[in-house]
């Protein structure tokens, strides 16, 4: 794998353990490449060749913290680079918290984290993937009317980090995507929706035909939505909402979050956030993972924790300054890796089941979730549930509460778990929301 | 000084023959269009955070991107080395859609037809870093002494200088440079055990002299404080159909979201656009006139030209009601057979232009804001939005307020919190029933994304009055 990375390594080694060691200096460098084809209507649309790569030089000089970055990597753009990062820092002010990580420091090159699966197609190999893709979506029903396409995507990226208390780490990974938009029409009504899988390993992906009809018959179910009246009733999110929701948890309990009291989870450490059933981990290390990573933005090595346990919050997610903020320990969360929800209760296959009278929601839009004050309001399409059963599509109205009433109010969580993701949840079933709608 | 012009060519040993042969390598018989964007871009930013300016950042991303187009076919790649066989490697991959194809020698000409709607120097080098420091303290202190119960100040500064220089198998070539400042206040204030925000930012394309040394910064810090005071006694919304007023500037980004992606070439080549197939139609109230314009001067949605080389235009969208054209860029108004609109654009040279917009607003109409809030019984007055959505194809959008009051009988009264507006773009436009006569642009704030790509934009309308929207919120 060292190809990835060429002699940047070791370039890089040389130039930190030159600088002047009463500063404090850290080195990320990132590339990435890869190729992007659509095709429409049975016939290549689109071909893109990516190649990118940047160097970010921090510079933490007396507390002060200067960062610049470049994609020129001659010695003469990183000289200039490295000298930017110390002229900001010269023109900031103190802070006290400021500091590179010098503890738990990763300290290995290369690290295989069965993540990186590399696979040559040709042009034409992908061209055909995407055209049977699509075709499987047109096919599948005449009121597929239309499409937007099926699109591959790969990407190969090297991720190398050091700095000059000693860390030195990089690994490689891989992800391959396939994905299919199409439109259904009946009655000069149009809908659109998609269906795509993203792993590390091409081999694990969906089929092309899944893909193509899994779309066509999400976008042809949407057809014919009513509206719904303004109630308070129960509500599933599909496992890809509820991803979404436990993800603006996480970015509550982001120690940057926390120290800004930019947060409704504020001074909740060891307190109940959670139903009892709920717990939620984080796993560093999962093969094949989308989050997995050794070793955070900083450089510091990633462990196994629970963050929420029997509902109770265990942990914020800390870097390097925020802990310092807070004065507590780095948790190695400048970011997070693969994150796991799980329920102690059975966690059923079907939740629309146990519901005599709700709405499975599976779309949402716009940026409803305040996170200072947990209020939660977005637009929704979904599925009205009546007597267990899937009676008719819905749409036009908005679901709303606050969050810390939506976690307490997860009654059950699902088994049909998410796998385009690295938070890995199912649905989710809260007991009470409004809808707005007529 | 343009530094594609005098630093990237130069330094690369590019001249004309060789910017003539990359563009003619991508093209050919068989190729209906072929270009190449060539850019270097700096970028700054620096935030006061807990009364410290204690973060600052720049960064410098340079190359290439070049563009092969056959009938709907696309072929692009893009890189940042700069030597001229890589260059001419990534021309051939860009071609490679087309099997067959006869080499064609292109000449290129220099196409200086457009106006300068903005300076050409980078606001970065307008003042001493010690200055922008010095300005974020400034403002840090005015709003620590003007509301104790401020919990959270942040500020930011940043700006940006885009050099870019396109060249096309039409034979033209331009450079342009593109500054772009951004300023922007965040306060989080605490009152018994409520705390709220509110922030407020501005910006366009001109240098930091343009509101650093002038009232406008604190003007904006007030207005964060302002808006974060109204969300300490707002009360929650309630959830159904109602009557809704949006106040006049920045709640054109529903405008943008609602109507503005609908009407992108792009969807309406491919017919996904609840807009297809509609010119001449009326699509909206008479009331109606929505027109993008990429020509005002030091706006952040400006551009002298598109990113395809294309003079920006003021393009009429819906007059009266009647939907009059799409916002086209080079391809799709080809495939269309209608001409560009000077819409082409792209978040950077690794990224593929595509119809997007500029500045996009509706006009001004008849009534006053006074009498629009008058005739509202019972309603919600929507002055502020932090963001929205969109899906074109069925129409349907969706806003959340970040600024909202209840009207009762005629009058504004009790704040609101926690709004979300949805609907959908022509069924609410056909819902307009009044527009009074206070047009006004947002301060220089909007960023839209399309497709993964972002882009400064500007957004504007005058106080309208929308019959019967769907409101989201928690009591029933």
């Amino acid at each position: 794998m060292s190809e990835n990375f060429g002699d940047i390594s070791l370039r890089l080694k040389n130039i930190i353990d030159c600088l002047d060691k009463n500063k404090e200096y850290e080195f990320h460098f990132n590339s990435a490449s890869g190729t992007d084809v659509t095709s429409r209507f049975g016939d290549l649309e689109n071909i893109q060749y990516h190649n990118d790569e940047s160097l970010t030089v921090t510079c933490i000089d007396g507390k002060k913290k200067g960062v610049a970055s470049t994609n020129n990597l001659s010695g003469e753009s990183i000289d200039s680079t490295i000298k930017k990062s110390e002229t900001i820092a010269s023109f900031l002010e103190p802070d006290d918290y400021q500091g590179l990580p010098c503890e738990n420091l990763i300290n290995e090159l290369n690290i295989d984290c069965d993540i990186n699966f590399p696979k040559q197609f040709t042009t034409d190999e992908l061209i055909d993937m995407t055209v049977e893709c699509e075709k499987s979506a047109l096919d599948y029903d005449n009121k597929i009317k239309n499409s937007e396409g099926s699109e591959y995507a790969y990407s190969q990226s090297n991720n190398l980090i050091l700095n000059s208390h000693g860390a030195v780490g990089s690994y490689s990974s891989t992800s391959y995507t396939l994905s299919c938009v199409v439109i259904a029409e009946d009655n000069g009504l149009k809908e659109r929706d998609y269906a795509y899988s993203t792993r590390r390993n091409f081999e694990k992906t969906d089929s092309a035909k899944i893909i193509g009809e899994l779309s066509a018959e999400k976008a042809i179910s949407r057809l014919g939505a009513k509206s719904i009246s303004t109630q308070k009733c129960p509500v599933i999110l599909t496992p890809e909402l509820s991803v979404g929701l436990f993800s603006s948890f996480l970015s509550a309990i982001n120690g940057n979050n926390i120290y800004k009291k930019n947060s409704f989870l504020i001074e909740r450490l060891g307190e109940k956030i959670f139903s009892d059933h709920i717990n939620i981990s984080e796993i560093p290390i999962v093969e094949e993972g989308l989050g997995t990573r050794p070793f955070d933005a900083e450089g510091v090595k990633t462990y196994s924790k629970q963050i929420i346990s029997d509902g109770v919050l265990d942990t914020y997610l800390l870097d390097t300054y925020s802990a310092k903020q807070l004065n507590l320990k780095s948790t190695a969360n400048s970011g997070y890796s693969n994150i796991q929800i799980r329920s102690s209760k059975p966690m059923s296959e079907n939740l629309i089941e146990s519901i005599d009278s709700g709405v499975l929601i599976t779309e949402m839009m716009g940026s409803g979730a305040n996170l200072l004050t947990g209020d939660y309001s977005r637009g929704a399409f979904g599925y009205l549930i009546e007597k267990g059963k899937i009676s008719h599509p819905v749409t036009n109205f908005t679901i709303a509460s606050n969050m810390l009433d939506m976690f307490k109010n997860i009654d059950e969580i699902g088994c049909d778990f998410y796998g385009n993701s690295k938070i890995n949840c199912g649905s989710v079933l809260i007991k009470d929301m409004t809808i707005g709608g007529n | 000084m343009n530094i594609v012009k005098d630093y990237i060519f130069p330094e690369n040993k590019l001249g004309s023959d060789q910017i003539e042969a990359i563009v003619s390598e991508a093209s050919g018989s068989a190729i209906d269009l072929s270009d190449v964007y060539i850019q270097y871009t700096t970028v700054e930013s620096w935030t006061c955070e807990d009364g410290i300016v204690k973060n600052g950042s720049q960064q410098i991303d340079s190359g290439y991107g070049i563009r092969a187009i056959s009938n709907e076919k696309t072929g692009f790649s893009y890189g940042n080395n700069f030597d001229f066989e890589k260059i001419i490697e990534a021309a051939k991959l860009s071609k490679s859609i087309v099997k067959s194809n006869q080499d064609r020698k292109i000449n290129l000409k220099e196409c200086n037809d457009f106006k300068k709607l903005c300076i050409s120097e980078s606001p970065l080098t307008s003042i001493s870093d010690k200055e922008k420091v010095d300005f974020l303290r400034e403002v840090d202190n005015y709003i620590k002494k003007k509301d104790k119960r401020v919990q959270q100040v942040i500020i930011n500064l940043s700006s940006s200088h885009d050099s870019v220089f396109v060249a096309n198998s039409l034979g033209k070539y331009c450079f342009d440079d593109r500054p772009l400042v951004r300023f922007n206040v965040m306060v989080i204030l605490k009152s018994n055990d409520r705390v709220e925000r509110g922030s407020a930012g501005g910006g366009g394309r001109y240098s930091y002299s343009t509101i650093l040394g002038t009232n406008k910064p604190f003007e904006l810090a007030d207005e964060a404080i302002r808006i974060a005071n109204v969300n300490l006694d707002s009360v929650p919304c309630k959830a159904g159909n109602t009557t809704v007023v949006l106040g006049s500037g920045w709640p054109g980004v529903l405008l943008h979201e609602a109507v503005g992606h609908g009407l992108e070439g792009d969807f309406n080549r491919k017919k996904t656009s609840n807009f297809s197939d509609q010119i001449g139609k009326q699509v909206a109230s008479e009331l109606c006139t929505v027109i993008d314009d990429g020509t005002i001067d030091n706006r952040r949605g400006s551009l002298s030209v598109d990113d395809e080389g294309t003079p920006t235009a003021k393009n009429i969208l819906i007059e009266n009601g009647i939907l009059k054209g799409y916002m086209q860029d080079l391809m799709n108004a080809k495939l269309m057979n209608v001409e560009p609109t000077g819409n082409g654009r792209r978040e950077s040279y690794a990224h593929l232009p595509m119809p997007r917009m500029t500045n996009t607003y509706m006009l001004g109409g008849s009534s006053t804001a006074d009498e629009i809030i008058d005739s509202v019984k019972d309603g919600i007055y929507a002055v502020n939005f932090s963001g929205g959505q969109v899906d074109i194809t069925s129409g349907q959008f969706v806003f959340t307020a970040s600024e909202a009051y209840k009207i009762e009988s005629g009058k504004v009264t009790n704040s609101i919190k926690g709004m979300t507006l949805i609907g959908n773009g022509p069924d609410v436009l056909k819902k307009v029933s009044m527009v009074a006569d206070d047009m006004k642009l947002d301060d220089g704030v909007g960023t839209c994304g399309k497709e993964g790509q972002s882009v400064p934009v500007g957004v504007g309308q005058p106080t309208l009055k929308i019959d019967d929207i769907t409101v989201g919120g928690t009591e029933v």
